[in-house]
């Protein structure tokens, strides 16, 4: 009867936290209202490309029963070697030159919120700050949400400013500054008592410095220049969730597809599936694959023949055509009613031939996967 | 390209709204089911986001907030 009546409140809390659900910061997670959560992600790269370690700690309080205090701080170790330019080889085949291994950088990430609830209303307010040898960042985000229709139905809107600086190594405090202005509204409803769907729409606007200072970009009529991209942005991205259960194999099914575009002439597309299952002894295990394509920048090229005449120039990897497929992996283990850990690993292949549109070339093809160790607790 | 997304996303909203039921909050047992969450864990989401930030050139409506980061 005790074990029923954990599972029966375990449930409870757990309808009470669906989006479009939940109302009162009592309810989120009663009866055990203070969690916390630490988590360890190690990501690596083919070759002797970049490898990250990642460590981080998030903790929500209650203050009272309409609001909640969050805050969340992340540390970064990274080191390894990054690509820097494409160089044309002996046959006419470029070819990826790479920074040396040595390359080390750390970054101290905080952020602290608050979340107010107000009704059938909730809202977040969150600051944050990053700074690593290179990199300095301040942002301040605002959410609001809204459930309708007996709470069938969740309406989301925010916006977040984000005041960064960029340097380099080889300057550390001559900064260059990059702003950006993100905007976010979505709907989450309950389509039945088995599905839910959700779509969302997002627009960016950066401005200021958005080159990336470490790339270079080799001409073949007057060698190396650096890296040089528009100094405006504009991003616009459509998401889609379908979440769906399975009775017949005791199941869920979540889609998520992605498509962005650009004022710099990239456009992208991804497709996420995930296969969800509870297994007895309060296991849960997800698979899935993700595939994504991304057309090239405007300014993007392999190798340069000649500087181009505006003055816009980029051989970022990232900025080329190309595409990948990954495959995702979890498993959670409930432990009593206070502690769970999880573990889940990404591994992603990326593949000149899966490009969507836009040159690009083989040379940029690698892999990378993380695997990441979370332990979660609610007292 | 623009105008196409933000008429995807009316034409696709208003179609699965037409299409939905109002589920009472008893009914709502399989939609509290650990499997039929919406979102990752936080963290994990956090990071699957920044890694397809850094090594991706498009962009997804996941939300606001995060910071920026000189990543390579």
């Amino acid at each position: 009867m005790a074990a029923i009546s954990g599972k029966l409140a375990a449930l409870t809390a757990a309808a009470m936290a669906l989006p479009g659900v939940h109302t009162r910061a009592a309810d989120l997670t009663s009866p055990n209202p203070f969690s916390a959560e630490a988590s360890h992600l190690e990501y690596s790269e083919s070759g002797s490309r970049m490898s990250v370690r990642v460590n981080q700690a998030t903790g929500t309080l209650p203050v009272t029963d309409n609001v909640l205090l969050v805050g969340n701080y992340i540390q970064d170790v990274m080191s390894g070697a990054s690509p820097i330019f494409n160089a044309p080889g002996a046959g006419g085949d470029p070819h990826q030159v790479l920074t040396g291994a040595s390359v080390f950088d750390r970054r101290e990430a905080e952020d602290i919120g608050g979340v107010l609830f107000a009704g059938d209303n909730q809202f977040t307010l969150r600051q944050g700050w990053s700074l690593e040898n290179d990199y300095k960042s301040i942002w301040t985000s605002i959410e609001a949400r809204r459930f309708a229709n007996q709470k069938n139905t969740t309406f989301a809107v925010g916006a977040a400013f984000n005041d960064d600086g960029v340097s380099s190594h080889d300057a550390p405090h001559d900064y260059r500054t990059r702003i950006k202005r993100d905007f976010f509204a979505g709907v989450t409803q309950i389509i039945n008592e088995r599905s839910l769907f959700e779509v969302s729409l997002a627009y960016s606007y950066s401005n200021g410095y958005l080159s990336d200072p470490y790339k270079l970009v080799f001409v073949q009529s007057t060698g190396l220049l650096p890296d040089a991209r528009p100094s405006q942005r504009r991003q616009f991205a459509l998401t889609g969730k379908y979440l769906a259960y399975v009775p017949a194999i005791d199941s869920a099914f979540q889609v998520v597809e992605s498509l962005s575009t650009d004022n710099w002439g990239l456009r992208s597309g991804a497709l996420e599936v995930q296969w969800k299952k509870e297994l007895p002894g309060e296991w849960l295990v997800s698979a899935g694959g993700r595939l994504y394509s991304q057309s090239s920048a405007d300014f993007y090229k392999v190798v340069f023949q000649t500087a181009p005449g505006d003055g816009l120039h980029s051989s970022d990897y990232r900025m080329a055509a190309f595409g990948s497929m990954a495959w995702l992996a979890s498993v959670t283990k409930q432990i009593g009613r206070n502690f769970s850990v999880q573990f889940s690993a990404e591994r992603s292949y990326r593949r000149y031939s899966l490009r969507s549109g836009g040159t690009g070339f083989d040379g940029d093809d690698y892999l990378w996967s993380f695997y990441l160790a979370t332990l979660r607790a609610q007292f | 390209m623009r105008r196409r997304i933000g008429v995807a996303t009316a034409v696709l909203a208003l179609a699965l709204l037409s299409a939905c039921a109002t589920v009472q909050p008893w009914e709502r047992g399989t939609l509290a089911k650990p499997v039929m969450s919406v979102d990752d864990p936080p963290q994990e989401k956090t990071q699957k986001l920044r890694t397809y930030k850094a090594k991706e050139g498009g962009a997804a409506a996941t939300g606001v907030g995060g910071g920026g980061c000189g990543c390579n």
